[in-house]
C-alpha cells in the first residue's frame, strides 16, 4: 500500500513519527497523522477551508492533543541513540556525519537523509522504508491508512495523497483526530466535499 | 575535536568490533545515499538504465532495490 503513497503522503507519515517523538505519545494516532498534513502549510489540508475558518492549524491542533491527552510518558525514541553510534563509528573512520547531512540537506532539505536500519527484519514496506525502532501505528491510524487506500481505488487513483489520508480519516470518524476536528465545530462533509475537489482540479 | 579523542578513536578502530561498526554505519550511509540519490534522479526523468549505468550497476539490480520504494507520481504535479 505505502508504494502508492505520493511523496507529500509519506511525508504525512514520516512527520506523524515525528510529532509522536516530539510529544513523547506512542502508539502514533490518526491525530499525529493530522498534526503532520497540517504542518505541511502549503498543502491541501492546512490550506483547507473547512479548517481554516473554524482556526483550525497545526499550532491549535497541536495545544488541542496536549490539553486532551497530556504529553506522553514514551521513553524518549531509541533512534537518536543509533544514530549518534553511527556518528561515532564514523568519526572513528574520519567521516564527519554531520558535515555529510549538512551538505545533502543544503541541496534536498531539512530531514532529507535517511540512514535506513534493516534489523530487526520487519514485514513490508514499513519496516524496509522506514526501518526498525520507530513508533508503532495504532490500529485505528492503521485503518485510516486502509481507508486511504480503498478512497484512492474507488476515485480510480492510483496514487495514494494526502487528501486521501483525511478522506480515509472522515470515512473512519472515530479516532481522536476526528473528535478534535468535530468539536471544533468543522464541517466534515465540506471537508471531504474539498479534498474531492482538490483531488479531482489539477487532475488528468 | 581534541588530538587525544582523535588518536583515541584512531587506536580503538583495530578492534575488530569498532572497525566492523563502522562498516555498518558506512553501510547505512550509503543506503540512504543512494536512495536519495536515485530518487532525485528518477524525479528528473532519468530511466532506469541511465542510472544503472551512472552507478555501474545492472539495469535489473537498481530497479529490483528501488522502484518499490519510490514515492507514486501525483499526476497533479505534471
Amino acid at each position: 500500500m505505502l508504494e502508492r503513497f505520493t511523496q507529500a503522503a509519506r511525508d504525512a507519515v514520516i512527520g506523524a513519527q515525528e510529532a509522536a517523538r516530539d510529544l513523547r505519545q506512542s502508539p502514533i494516532g490518526t491525530e499525529h497523522v493530522l498534526l503532520a498534513m497540517l504542518s505541511a502549510t502549503d498543502g491541501p489540508i492546512a490550506t483547507a477551508a473547512a479548517l481554516r475558518e473554524k482556526e483550525v492549524d497545526a499550532r491549535s491542533f497541536r495545544a488541542e492533543i496536549l490539553r486532551r491527552v497530556g504529553p506522553g510518558t514514551a521513553p524518549a525514541d531509541p533512534l537518536p541513540d543509533a544514530d549518534a553510534e553511527d556518528k561515532a563509528a564514523l568519526k572513528s573512520i574520519g567521516i564527519d556525519l554531520d558535515a555529510v547531512r549538512r551538505a545533502i540537506e543544503d541541496t534536498f532539505g531539512p530531514g532529507s537523509l535517511h540512514l535506513p536500519r534493516e534489523t530487526p527484519r520487519r514485514k513490508g514496506l514499513f519496516g524496509r522504508f522506514y526501518g526498525s525502532g520507530h513508533i508503532p501505528f495504532s490500529p485505528r491510524a492503521k485503518k485510516v491508512l486502509e481507508l486511504a487506500l480503498r478512497e484512492a481505488i474507488r476515485l480510480k487513483h492510483r496514487f495514494i495523497a494526502p487528501e486521501h489520508l483525511m478522506l480515509g480519516m472522515i470515512r473512519d470518524d472515530g479516532g481522536l483526530a476526528m473528535q478534535i476536528l468535530a468539536e471544533r465545530g468543522v464541517d466534515l462533509t465540506e471537508l471531504g466535499a474539498e479534498m474531492a475537489r482538490s483531488l479531482k482540479s489539477q487532475a488528468a | 575535536m581534541t588530538e587525544a579523542t582523535d588518536l583515541a578513536a584512531a587506536a580503538g578502530s583495530a578492534d575488530p568490533r569498532v572497525g566492523l561498526r563502522a562498516v555498518v554505519a558506512l553501510r547505512r550511509l550509503l543506503e540512504g545515499l543512494e536512495h536519495l540519490q536515485v530518487a532525485n534522479a528518477r524525479r528528473k526523468g532519468w530511466s532506469w538504465q541511465e542510472i544503472a549505468d551512472a552507478l555501474e550497476v545492472t539495469r535489473q539490480g537498481v530497479h529490483k532495490k528501488h522502484a518499490n520504494r519510490m514515492p507514486m507520481h501525483d499526476p497533479r504535479e505534471d
